[in-house]
């Protein structure tokens, strides 16, 4: 195995399991999914449950198909399209200012709900708009940084899968 | 089209399908449309999502409102809204410190207690949201006032800033 393969296989094993990880509460959850995508005040009525239905489980198909290599191209380029919507609705919406909860991960524990907590610690003079300004800011350099090994796994697996069969 | 984006639409027509199926047969399924309307009263994806608090009338919140002795107004809108201005004689129970308010509120107000929560409008859930949290510890007769703080104002009713005693 060279260096390549290693950073390849390193590469979809974790943000394979980020996003399996991160579709099972989503999938367990519905309820809470709908009103996290409502909250986003970006899709039409129609659309939220549709979404929250659908979104966990293409999170957790795309994730497991790039473990599994099934499809392992589709499922990075899928996870790298995915994170890409994810960062410019949170920009928006960091621009617009609006309460929401990313519902990224599990609603307790999330990291950037951690961080937020965190910053303002000690600080009661911060008003709740700045916190969550702070949080959506983390979600989106979090995201960022998660495409990196999307895209890492989509571009090396794009290679390694257009070279020429060598099976003679 | 590339190979890449081929594969990525058959994964992603192949999520929808299990997406749609799983949730046909998921004990927590919703159904494909919520009520996201916010005409249509307290916003929920429908199912098992709906609420099971009752919502309050305009009329009976008035009536309810002449009668502070029985009936708790409850204001579940983040502490800096609800000290700039909020329902006169309603008190503070923000949804996002529900861990820090709740044990005041265990030992202030009995499980009997008639309960009416609002939030800032229409179109907030956050009185949803807290008339849930507090159902595990006994409260039953909690009703939401949808129109929320908005919806009061606009009729031109008596508010107040500051804390209440």
């Amino acid at each position: 195995m060279n260096f390549r393969s290693v950073i390849e296989l390193g590469c979809r094993w974790f943000i394979g399991l980020i996003f399996v990880y991160a579709s099972v509460h989503k999938i367990m959850d519905p309820c809470q999914m709908a009103s996290d995508i409502y909250h986003y005040r970006m899709l039409p009525g129609v659309l939220i449950n549709l979404i929250a239905i659908v979104l966990p489980y293409m999170e957790l198909v795309l994730g497991l198909s790039l473990i599994a290599g099934f499809l392992p191209r589709g499922a990075a380029f899928g996870l790298v399209a995915i994170l890409s919507v994810f960062v410019i609705v949170l920009t928006i919406n960091l621009i617009r200012g609006i309460d929401f909860t990313c519902g990224c991960f599990s609603a307790k524990g999330d990291w950037c709900e951690l961080f937020a907590d965190w910053v303002s610690r000690g600080r009661p003079d911060m008003i709740d708009t700045s916190k969550i300004r702070i949080r959506t800011a983390c979600d989106i350099v979090r995201d960022l940084i998660f495409i990196i090994p999307a895209a890492t796994a989509f571009v090396l697996l794009r290679r390694r899968l257009q070279l020429p069969r060598r099976d003679y | 089209m590339s190979r890449s984006v081929i594969e990525m639409i058959i994964l992603m027509s192949l999520s929808v399908l299990i997406g749609l199926l799983a949730n046909v047969v998921s004990p927590v399924g919703i159904p494909l449309f919520g009520n996201w309307d916010p005409a249509e009263g307290i916003l929920h994806a429908g199912g098992p999502c709906a609420p099971r608090t009752s919502e309050i009338s305009d009329e009976e919140i008035l009536t309810a409102y002449i009668d502070p002795a029985n009936i708790l107004f409850v204001d579940a809108r983040p502490e800096q809204d609800y000290i700039a201005s909020h329902i006169s004689r309603a008190i503070s129970f923000p949804l996002e410190q529900f861990e820090e308010y709740l044990p005041d509120f265990l030992a202030r107000y009995p499980t009997g207690k008639q309960i009416v929560i609002y939030c800032s409008g229409i179109g907030c859930t956050d009185s949803h949201e807290l008339s849930k949290n507090l159902e595990p510890f006994g409260y039953q007769n909690v009703r939401i006032y949808s129109a929320g703080y908005e919806g009061w104002v606009a009729a031109g009713r008596p508010v107040k800033g500051g804390v209440e005693p």
